[in-house]
């Protein structure tokens, strides 16, 4: 019998919240998290917004290093697996991540740490490996923007294909004047709100935080009686091959990966997508062609929503929260709205779930990915 | 699936030459690329000596990369070269046969900082965009996408001194379960002085040279450049009639230090070992793993010829992990083991033979492995083309 592989366990630390139900509740309620930003001066630039994490104490240490932390101790303890540090000792760690301890970087950049924790970007799967005593399979994985979504379908690979029984993979961004002053040199910020799929989007809004999923082979996991969000049940990632930061205007890329993890899966259609969404005029037309392009007709009965409204772009994060999104939603009948969503873009025209949550039953849902380097990577997700 | 991969072509970017030629002719007379520091290394006050590629871009033909970052060009020169020497055309591809796994560990560092002093200094105006699409870690697999017009998976492997073993690895695993008849795996790295100043404070560099497993340590001098080989499934390789220079596998599964590891499933056989050891305390680490396997109280008890390129082009992490696959590669080709740079005399691994002397050796196996600054120790066997292990 094929193995497969379940997620027994979440861990979120969002700009909406800490930990599974009260990030879920705003989600589900459109709330919205982007405000003025705190973490640095944005007075030099023309944007001023974003989505940060507040709230919580960092007492003098690492906010990256935090957010990883605090995410994974989450999914353990989630998964009931925090308490029985046997069974973790074998598990693997998957993180992706785009600018890891980024902070740490600025700061020793400018003279003022010579000895960064989080210096380097595999740092953290190392410290996250050496607190909690896990000896399995580590991997950071940066595939810029769909960084999360690599390390989970990775993991997701790897426990299919019997190299693991147990992984603990996701993401962690944090909000940095670096990657605004980057995505502002881009012109890719919004000065207002971002309006996935509207007709006038004009720009993301940045986010930060981490999620970590535990993904397990089924039987292991139903043997020690593990609770169970859905199975992950496809993969795929392919490359736009043609700029390093502009998406392919066709989505062909995208595409290929929609339909590379369809295949991987067996799935016709998943009930819901969980889409990159980013709010630029030109992802998210790009997003809707590849779609298109590998639905056909069919793409018009897909439910599609873009959380980015509401928690930001959180780049190495992003993918990894979304995943939670799809099995959060497969768990509780109900699909996150495209908040801001206001007026129909005749080059985005499918169902993007505008302004309010939809209860309805589904059997599967995709994530999907897109980043820097013409990455793309979709996930598919099913009930167990 | 699939379960023979060979490697039919390499390419190299170091500080002893760029080419796979220079390479190997530097291996044989033990010439070595380490520098004292000068220039904007010295003036930043970051390393004592460095390991530093020559001009690249007059080994770089395609103009679109010319203002990429050095770490994109070390790896597009050194993956062209690998391309060329396995007599690929990278034409018509398709999505699900080829792609690509960079193995990196600081990535883009210099164009990352200029863009932050950019913004730093001036303001919002200051931070250039082409400095900051150049900063993400991938841009090197982007770039060998774009160049290539790879349209399967990119994939950037971010770790130590292990990474572009790592990336080896990650490259076997999906390559036997999907199919992808073809990878192109690199590592890359570029110097930086901040970089190195950070390990300078760390008291982790050598005031000269590097000694591997020589205690106590003296530290490690940083190099930068790219390695690159082209693994395909035997079946690919023998349907276009390829030159196969090895048999490829995974070795043994990434290692913790403390843990206990299976040494039988290398077999017992004489073998180059081509040692990740970068004149740290870590080196004990990778002495104790490899007298597991090699030592008369070892599984196997077989010689050991030990090699280290280090000494040669210095720690460029990444980069000189897939360096010392080609390395490994090369002994196994041309049926020679080259003077070994570590020093006899070094307890952890008094075990093993380190030859002064070029030697006519043709073996049938050899292992790349490192256990890095950190994390688990990854390794690599090779195989001599018609043996029957690979």
């Amino acid at each position: 019998m094929p193995r497969r592989v379940v997620v027994t366990g979440m861990g979120l630390i969002t700009p909406l919240g800490t930990g599974v139900n009260e990030f879920w509740g705003k989600l589900i309620a459109g709330r919205d998290a982007v405000q003025e930003i705190t973490t640095f001066d944005s007075t030099p630039y023309a944007s001023h917004t974003a989505a940060e994490v507040s709230g919580v104490s960092f007492k003098g240490g690492d906010r990256w290093l935090y957010f990883l932390d605090t995410a994974f101790k989450g999914a353990l303890i989630d998964s009931g697996l925090f308490a029985r540090p046997r069974a973790l000792e074998g598990a693997g760690i998957h993180v992706g991540t785009v600018l890891g301890g980024i902070l740490a970087g600025q700061q020793a950049w400018a003279g003022c740490g010579a000895k960064p924790s989080s210096y380097h970007l595999y740092s953290g799967a190392g410290h996250l490996a050496e607190k909690y005593g896990l000896k399995g399979d580590t991997l950071t994985v940066s595939t810029a923007c769909a960084s999360g979504t690599d390390a989970l379908g990775i993991a997701y690979r790897r426990i299919l294909w019997g190299k693991a029984d147990i992984i603990i993979a996701g993401g962690a961004d944090t909000l940095s004047e670096f990657a605004f002053s980057g995505f502002n040199a881009l012109r890719a910020l919004t000065k207002t709100k971002a309006r996935p799929f509207d007709k006038n989007r004009d720009g993301l809004v940045l986010g930060e935080g981490a999620c970590f999923l535990v993904l397990e082979e089924q039987g292991f996991a139903e043997r020690r009686g593990a609770q169970c969000y859905g199975l992950v049940s496809g993969y795929a990632s392919r490359s736009d091959a043609r700029h390093l930061t502009a998406p392919d205007r066709e989505g062909a890329g995208l595409a290929w990966a929609i339909q590379a993890a369809l295949a991987s899966s067996g799935l016709k259609r998943p009930g819901y997508i969980n889409a990159h969404g980013t709010g630029t005029p030109y992802n998210d037309v790009m997003e809707t062609k590849a779609i298109k392009s590998a639905f056909g007709q069919g793409a018009y009965e897909i439910p599609i929503s873009s959380v980015k409204a509401m928690i930001g772009h959180s780049f190495g994060a992003g993918g990894a929260i979304e995943a939670a999104v799809c099995l959060l939603a497969l768990k509780h009948g109900c699909l996150p709205p495209t908040i801001n969503y206001q007026e129909k873009d005749q080059d985005c025209d499918l169902d993007y779930v505008p302004l309010k949550a939809r209860e309805t039953a589904i059997d599967s849902a995709m994530s999907l990915s897109a980043g820097f380097g013409g990455q793309n990577a979709a996930l598919t997700f099913e009930k167990a | 699936m699939n379960d023979e991969f060979v490697i039919t072509g390499l390419g190299v970017v170091s500080p002893v030459g760029i080419g796979v030629l220079p390479f190997w002719e530097a291996m044989l007379s033990r010439s070595s690329g380490i520098r004292p520091s000068s220039g904007g290394m010295a003036a930043a006050g970051a390393p004592y000596s460095a390991g530093i590629a020559g001009d690249i871009n007059a080994h770089l033909d395609d103009r679109r990369f010319r203002r990429a970052a050095n770490i994109s060009k070390y790896a597009l020169v050194a993956v062209n070269q690998a391309i060329a020497d396995a007599g690929l055309v990278p034409a018509g591809w398709e999505a699900e046969e080829v792609g690509v796994v960079v193995g990196v560990t600081h990535g883009a560092i210099n164009l990352t900082r200029e863009f932050h002093a950019g913004f730093v200094k001036d303001g919002s105006l200051g931070a250039s965009p082409s400095l900051f699409s150049d900063s993400v870690l991938n841009a090197p697999a982007g770039n060998i996408s774009i160049a290539l017009g790879i349209k399967g998976a990119a994939h950037t492997v971010v770790g130590d001194s292990g990474a572009g073993i790592d990336a080896v690895e990650f490259a076997l695993k999906v390559m036997k379960h999907t199919k992808l008849s073809t990878c192109i795996v690199a590592g890359a790295e570029e110097l930086d002085p901040i970089v190195a100043r950070v390990y300078k404070t760390f008291g982790l560099l050598s005031q000269d040279n590097m000694r591997p497993f020589i205690v106590p340590a003296s530290g490690f001098v940083p190099g930068e450049g790219a390695g690159a080989i082209i693994i395909e499934t035997r079946a690919r390789a023998a349907s276009r009639s390829a030159r196969v220079y090895a048999g490829i596998k995974t070795a043994l599964p990434p290692i913790w230090q403390g843990r206990d590891f299976n040494a039988g499933e290398i077999p017992a056989q004489d073998a180059f070992v081509s040692t990740g050891a970068n004149g740290t305390r870590r080196d004990a680490f990778e002495a104790r793993l490899l007298s597991g396997v090699f030592s008369p109280q070892g599984a196997n008890m077989k010689k050991a010829y030990l090699g280290n390129i280090k000494p040669l082009v210095g720690e460029s992490f990444a980069a000189s992990a897939v360096m010392q696959v080609v390395a490994a590669t090369l002994v196994l080709d041309k049926g020679v083991v080259p003077p070994s740079t570590i020093r006899s005399g070094a307890p952890d691994v008094a075990w093993a033979t380190m030859n002064e002397d070029a030697e006519q050796r043709p073996l049938t196996m050899a292992l790349a492995a490192s256990a890095g600054l950190k994390g688990p120790a990854h390794s690599i066997l090779l195989t001599a083309p018609g043996d029957a292990h690979a």
